[in-house]
């Protein structure tokens, strides 16, 4: 899948025992990968047991993309405006388990950018909406007794104060 | 005298006492032409009991004291008599025959004293008289009459001017009281001071003191009444601005707490050679304003006032607390209520229940009634009970068993979402369920640290900002989901302001505490300043074209006083104010609206007028087209001015909402051309601002958004373009469909759009 073959070769496998081939470099992004080359783990392929191959997938598509480096100055400020095009795409998933999946891989591969990116959708995800339709959207229960709500809704009246 | 006993009607026994009843006659209403009686609620106009009192029959109720109904024949008060409806006794009066045969203009009534009292007098006043005519009840002489007897110069004395009148007689802690009518200086309260002797009755004025007058009061049309209970007297102010009722004021003196010093303060007064304009030293009239006090509720108590006929006010100090706590006003058409709630400072529009005919007679049931009505106060209780399981059961049916990704997550993953939110998404988010509300605790996202995460944050609709002077508090309400945010405590808001314009999240104030103009944001709490206008009068109408952090924010007053002038301050320049000459007659201005370099705005009520190039360099700006846009409307009302797009709209709002009205500007026609729709955008209107902005989702779309609520579900009213209607959102559904404001409140404290906004 790369086109450069100077980099060492990281061979990933996920839950459902597929195998990935990503660069040493790409694939450092991940602090949990890049504590396990330190370690000295990665002489086979990592295991992943908490990440299925379509969210590698993508998880390894974003790191990716995030690895290409600008040649220079004039190519960095159209870098960052096309990654941020990128980010924005790439959380538009058809999906919305599949923006928890990957919430919770960049959890697990400890990816900031990734789970930041990832967190901010879902918050985007809720944006104007009521209490009653994050309730629908998400399947949450209303498990507070009627005095309980009535105290978070009173809380949160004044909470511009 | 002559007493009888009729057996009182049925329908008394099923009057339950919590409630405010009220009783109306349908005159003629019978085959036979006999008058029907009807009693009922307001709070449901439905259950009402329909009987014949023979008492009433023929007769309107003028008053009621110490237990007793007052009547008199109508139209001629000609028969006067008293009847108890507890113990069903009647008390006939001798026909009253005035000597210049007007009986029609007696105005009010009053009973001085319970009828076996030796003291009790009937008393009337005239409307187009200076005399009283009253009727002594216990006398041993044989010979009882009424007896007519000038106050005129009783009066002068008091008031310094000829033509004065008395009215709205009130009885208090066993003394009546009244206010006068027609006097140029001020309105003063009289006791009217009734000396009953073996052969005749006294009667002498004796100034109480100036009325109480409210600390801020935009009304012109102002009327006041008396009332009286058994200890307090109250004072009731009501005032309309073109047939909107936007004023009432309530105020309260307990007699019992009254010094004598204080009653005879003005005992040698006689200002029968000379007017109140002429006496310099007032410290008495003034201090006797601050024996009043007014009241900002009014707990489980209603007052009835009838604007319909002979202003009379009835008062019943308890109700069921959630009926009491406000003045209900019947409009002088007698078609419309408006239900003032003091707290609140809100006035609810209904219209009179349509059982009840415009013309007729309505009271206040003010007679105590006995105990024993549990069978009827089952039924209702019942019936409530009812709702309530209907409601719990619909909620019961939206809890869904699927699993919720959301909740899956670990709670630090939750915990990360959550600080991933600011704002309304954040308090929405913690409201959900107790494992979001563990992961999100409580933010005050007015303070300083919170405020940077709201920089960018934006609203879907702007906000309906009260502010509630009472509990100094303000109030913001989302138009869209009905939520309610509150902010107590503003300094800024805290002394007598006023909103001049709200754009960009900013306020525009005129404040006592800051003598004089300042930039408010009431959410980020950034307070400016601007310099002192150098105006004869307050400026009149004020806007802003950017928010007071920009560098090109122009501020822009009219002054109308003397002469017209143009007032324009540059924020980030000078720190003045430069003044420009218009040259031309001033008018009232309204609406003032940037279009780019320009200015439009309404003068005298209509008229479209605009100022070219403002605030360039050459220090001039040009008066254009004063062309009255009022004969393309069908109806007179409210105009508003919005700027939409590269339009400039104007919307005439008829009176109670019944029309409203579009036009759209066409240049090169100079015409405006009526429109049916505003497409993608919305418009919010009230008396100060006008916005006009494009919706962000579709169901905000195309619609006028109102400074008021529906009175059943307290969300923001709305007219649809596309129903021709007013409606409220219901979540995402738009629900509730009306033709005009009947059915709404509206807030008569200080009140304004606001996009909310916490950039700095």
């Amino acid at each position: 899948m790369s086109s450069s073959s100077s980099s060492k070769m990281i061979e990933l496998r996920s839950s459902d025992g597929e195998t990935f081939h990503v660069e040493e470099t790409v694939v450092l992004q991940s602090e949990t990968i890049k504590q396990m080359i330190d370690d000295d783990c990665a002489n086979a392929a990592i295991p992943l047991p908490n990440v299925t191959s379509m969210t590698l997938a993508k998880v390894i598509e974003y790191i990716k993309k995030h690895a290409e480096k600008p040649k220079d100055d004039d190519d960095k400020k159209v870098a960052e405006e096309d990654l941020k095009k990128f980010d924005a795409e790439f959380v538009k998933v058809d999906q919305e388990s599949m923006l928890f999946d990957l919430v919770r891989a960049a959890n697990y591969l400890n990816i900031k950018s990734l789970l930041d990116l990832t967190c901010q959708a879902v918050a985007d995800s809720i944006k104007d909406l009521s209490v009653e339709e994050v309730r629908k959207k998400f399947n949450i229960q209303n498990d507070f007794t009627p005095e309980e709500e009535a105290k978070v809704r009173k809380e949160n009246a004044w909470a511009f104060d | 005298m002559e007493q009888k006993h009729i057996s009182y009607n049925s329908a008394g026994d099923k009057l339950l006492p919590q409630y405010p009843w009220f009783v109306s006659e349908n005159i003629g209403a019978e085959e036979d032409g006999s008058t029907n009686h009807i009693l009922y609620t307001l709070h449901n106009p439905l259950s009402k009991y329909q009987c014949q009192i023979p008492e009433l029959s023929g007769r309107h109720i003028r008053g009621y004291y110490h237990g007793w109904v007052i009547l008199s024949s109508h139209p001629q008060n000609v028969t006067w008599s008293l009847w108890n409806p507890v113990t069903s006794e009647t008390i006939n009066f001798p026909p009253l025959i005035l000597k210049d045969g007007d009986s029609e203009s007696i105005g009010q009534c009053c009973l001085s004293a319970p009828p076996d009292d030796p003291n009790s007098v009937l008393l009337l006043t005239r409307t187009n008289k200076p005399t009283f005519v009253f009727f002594r009840l216990v006398s041993k002489r044989n010979k009882r009459r009424w007896t007519e007897m000038s106050y005129a110069s009783q009066l002068k004395r008091i008031t310094g001017e000829d033509d004065v009148f008395i009215y709205s007689l009130a009885c208090c802690n066993g003394k009546v009281y009244a206010l006068n009518i027609n006097g140029s200086f001020a309105d003063f309260v009289i006791q009217v001071k009734i000396v009953v002797k073996e052969k005749e009755v006294l009667i002498k004025l004796l100034l109480l003191g100036a009325s109480p007058f409210p600390s801020s009061n935009l009304c012109s049309d102002l009327t006041s009444f008396l009332k009286g209970s058994c200890k307090e007297l109250f004072y009731i102010i009501v005032g309309f601005n073109e047939g909107r009722l936007e004023g009432v004021y309530l105020f309260k003196l307990d007699m019992t707490t009254l010094k004598s010093e204080e009653i005879e303060r003005f005992k040698d007064l006689n200002m029968s050679s000379m007017m109140w304009h002429e006496v310099e030293d007032l410290e008495d009239l003034d201090t006797s304003k601050d024996m009043w006090e007014e009241l900002i509720d009014l707990k489980d108590a209603i007052f009835f006032v009838d604007l319909t006929r002979d202003h009379v006010v009835y008062y019943k100090p308890e109700t069921a607390s959630d009926l009491g706590g406000y003045i209900h006003i019947r409009d002088r058409t007698g078609k419309i209520l408006y239900s003032y709630h003091v707290e609140n400072n809100t006035i609810s529009l209904s219209s009179m229940p349509s059982l009840v005919q415009t013309t007729s007679n309505v009271s206040v049931w003010e007679c105590r009634l006995e105990d024993g009505h549990e069978e009827a106060k089952c039924t209702i209780d019942s019936k409530q009970e009812e709702e309530q399981i209907m409601v719990k059961l619909v909620t019961d049916n939206k809890i869904g068993f699927n699993e919720s990704n959301l909740l899956n997550l670990p709670f630090d993953i939750l915990e990360m979402i959550m600080e991933h939110c600011v704002g309304v998404e954040y308090m929405n988010f913690r409201a959900t369920c107790k494992h979001c509300h563990l992961a999100a605790p409580l933010i005050h996202w007015g303070n300083k640290t919170s405020l940077g995460r709201l920089q960018t944050y934006s609203l879907l609709s702007p906000w309906l900002m009260v502010v509630d002077k009472n509990q100094g508090n303000i109030t913001f309400t989302d138009p869209m989901t009905g939520d309610n945010y509150f902010k107590k405590n503003l300094q800024a808001l805290n002394d007598d302001l006023s909103i001049r314009c709200s754009r960009f999240g900013w306020l525009l104030l005129e404040s006592i505490e800051y003598e004089g103009l300042v930039f408010f944001n009431p959410l980020t709490c950034d307070l400016r300043k601007l310099p002192e206008v150098e105006a004869d009068d307050n400026l009149e109408s004020l806007c802003f074209s950017a928010p007071p952090t920009s560098p090109d924010c122009m501020v822009v007053g009219f002054s109308t006083s003397d002469d017209w002038h143009v007032f324009i301050h540059f924020v980030a320049q000078e720190p003045s104010w430069r003044r420009l000459s218009v040259g031309v007659v001033p008018y009232s201005i309204s609406c003032p609206t940037f279009f780019g370099q320009d200015l439009y705005a309404l003068r005298n009520k209509g008229e479209l007028i605009a100022f070219k190039d403002l605030g360039q360099a050459d220090n001039s700006c040009t008066l254009v087209d004063a062309k009255d846009s009022r004969s393309c409307c069908k109806s007179s009302g409210e105009y508003f001015l919005v700027k939409c797009d590269q339009d400039l709209l104007l919307i005439n709002v008829s009176m109670f909402g019944k029309t409203i009205e579009v036009f759209k500007r066409n240049d090169s026609k100079q015409e405006w051309e009526k429109i049916n729709g505003v497409g993608k955008h919305m418009i919010y209107i009230c008396r100060t601002t006008c916005l006009c902005i494009e919706a962000k989702s579709r169901e905000m779309e195309n619609k006028i958004y109102f400074p008021r609520l529906y009175s059943k579900n307290k969300k923001v009213v709305f007219y649809s373009f596309e129903t021709s209607r007013y409606h409220t959102f219901n979540g995402d559904k738009i629900q509730e469909h009306f033709r005009d404001f009947l059915g709404t409140t509206y807030p008569l404290s200080s009140h304004v759009w606001i996009e909310p906004s916490w950039s700095s």
